[in-house]
């Protein structure tokens, strides 16, 4: 692996003195050039979605640290191919539409927690999940813990 | 902590205990479920998680009111896939002077001064 392939949590670490809305900007803007240099695929908002093979589809939000460890747990997998591995593809959440949203991912719904995640196999669209949900079913496909995804400790009040 | 301090966490879903965990009308919605552990709303209130339900702008506290704010993996000053984000403005606006906003776990704080 490249070592100064940076991690997609990292993305999200705060330069110094930047606000968190910079931060999380500056992670957006960040986030596809991180995905096509892993062995993941970016995917553009006006792709087609799947034809006759098998696929994961991810759609996470910058600003959630959860998702950004889901997509290190996602790639860690993926680069050793460990486990029932498919072609996993990455859009992020705030780049598209309401309808965008619909065709990539048909019947999902409104949406309350990112990511959203759906599994296409042998082209037809099996599974369609968002939040806790969608990281549980990665993580099962996958083979890791999900609890891995929330690993940040919680702040106490001070 | 003081023990009457105000203490807020927008986006919260209990995962700091003891605070105000603020959330849009999303949350009553029959499919809304806890991003951590998929805890229903319900079941967060039942674990003795207090909530106050309102929009991200305005928040419904008065300037220099409040004397901590979290944000955890919210949306902050955009546009998000779930509508208007988490205001920096708003949170400023209400902190007391010498009020802390901490976000992303710690990752950052600001101070009002």
């Amino acid at each position: 692996m490249d070592q100064a392939v940076t991690s997609f949590r990292s993305l999200l670490d705060p330069a110094p003195g930047e606000d968190p809305g910079a931060a999380q900007r500056r992670a957006s803007q960040l986030l596809p050039d991180r995905v096509k240099r892993s062995p993941l695929d970016w995917w553009p908002a006006d792709a087609v979605p799947n034809g006759t093979g098998d696929r994961l589809l991810i759609g996470v939000a910058v600003w959630s640290r959860y998702d950004l460890n889901l997509l290190d747990l996602v790639e860690g997998v993926v680069r050793v191919g460990r486990g029932s591995v498919v072609p996993v593809g990455v859009f992020e959440l705030d780049r598209i539409t309401p309808e965008d949203l619909d065709r990539l991912l048909p019947g999902l719904g409104p949406i309350h927690h990112p990511p959203a995640v759906g599994h296409w196999v042998g082209g037809a669209l099996t599974r369609v999940a968002c939040g806790f949900e969608a990281r549980q079913f990665v993580a099962g496909m996958l083979g890791f813990d999900a609890r891995l995804t929330i690993g940040q400790p919680v702040a106490a009040p001070r | 902590m003081n023990p009457t301090a105000i203490v807020l966490n927008l986006g919260g879903e209990g995962e700091i205990p003891g605070v105000i965990n603020q959330q849009g009308p999303w949350v009553l919605g029959p499919n809304w479920r806890c991003s951590r552990d998929g805890r229903t709303f319900a079941e967060l209130v039942a674990d003795g998680h207090v909530f106050l339900i309102c929009p991200n702008v305005p928040l419904p506290f008065p300037d220099d009111s409040v004397d901590v704010v979290y944000t955890n993996g919210v949306p902050i000053d955009r546009n998000a896939t779930f509508g208007l984000g988490v205001q920096s403005a708003e949170i400023k606006r209400i902190l007391k002077p010498g009020g802390r906003w901490v976000d992303d776990y710690g990752a950052t704080t600001w101070t009002k001064p």
